[in-house]
């Protein structure tokens, strides 16, 4: 999922919107971050089963939003 | 293995051994990867993105984990057990020409969320006694100090690129959901996902909040 976000003496946030499918793995289980970011934002380092099989899908969400200096 | 996927959800491996790879993180120029792979002793390991090569930055019989870059490039940090240490934060230079060097040592399982832009500070998710609550360690004095304490339990924390912003997971509604906080000083909580959420991730501008979750 994705969030817009700006930042500021307050915090807002768009409403959460799904990117993709997430089919990738989160090789540790919880309380890991299993993925990042790339520098350009349009790309995702994910970890992959070899030969492309996949867990149960779920979704990577981001939150686009504007915090506004403080 | 690892791959690059975009927002369309389009995969493109990269040319590395197949491992199990986890808790990958990009370096501050996007050209290396501090990676810890699960079936070499859960060790630590960086890799090239340009040469397609992997250095093993950790030897120890001990668990390695959670891989954090230095805002700077120059050092990776992460946690670890050892032999007289129950659990510990080292850091070591990310092309190996340095030993590890101690950061921190106790009791708590602890894994890293990330620094602050000076360097000074990293933020992290202690897992001790049935709970979860994060806090800051400061390279300088080397001391751990709590950040946001309540009865549930808080992990996977995200400091935004201007260190402003904590994003975090916290089951406060009896499900795993994302929100952020102000920081240092934490304010007014601001919930993110609407459903369930876990493992938040700034992009690099600090316009975006990406996590994984159920929302939409």
């Amino acid at each position: 999922m994705t969030v817009t976000v700006t930042a500021g003496d307050s915090f807002t946030a768009s409403v959460p919107s799904p990117l993709f499918e997430d089919r990738f793995l989160s090789t540790m289980g919880d309380t890991h971050t299993t993925y990042d970011v790339a520098r350009d934002g349009a790309h995702f380092l994910m970890v992959e089963r070899a030969g492309g099989s996949v867990d149960a899908p779920r979704h990577v969400d981001i939150v686009l939003g504007m915090v506004k200096s403080r | 293995m690892l791959t690059f996927v975009d927002h369309r959800g389009t995969s493109t491996p990269l040319a590395l051994p197949s491992r199990r790879y986890a808790d990958p993180r990009l370096s501050p120029e996007g050209r290396r990867v501090a990676v810890h792979i699960v079936e070499e002793g859960r060790e630590n390991f960086v890799i090239d993105l340009d040469r397609g090569t992997l250095m093993r930055l950790t030897a120890d019989p001990g668990e390695d984990e959670t891989p954090i870059w230095t805002p700077d490039g120059k050092w990776v940090v992460y946690t670890s057990t050892r032999a007289d240490h129950a659990r510990a934060i080292f850091r070591r230079m990310a092309d190996g020409s340095s030993g590890e060097e101690l950061l921190w040592s106790g009791t708590g399982h602890v894994h890293l969320g990330g620094f602050t832009p000076d360097g000074r500070m990293l933020v992290l998710a202690v897992m001790e006694d049935s709970n979860a609550n994060l806090a800051t360690l400061s390279v300088g004095d080397k001391e751990l100090r709590p950040l946001v304490i309540d009865q549930f339990n808080k992990t996977e924390p995200a400091l935004s690129p201007d260190g402003r912003w904590l994003a975090y997971v916290s089951d406060e509604t009896g499900r795993p959901g994302v929100y952020v906080q102000a920081f240092p000083n934490p304010g007014a909580r601001y919930p993110m996902s609407a459903n369930r959420g876990r493992e938040p991730v700034w992009s690099r501008d600090g316009r975006q909040l990406f996590y994984r979750g159920a929302d939409g």
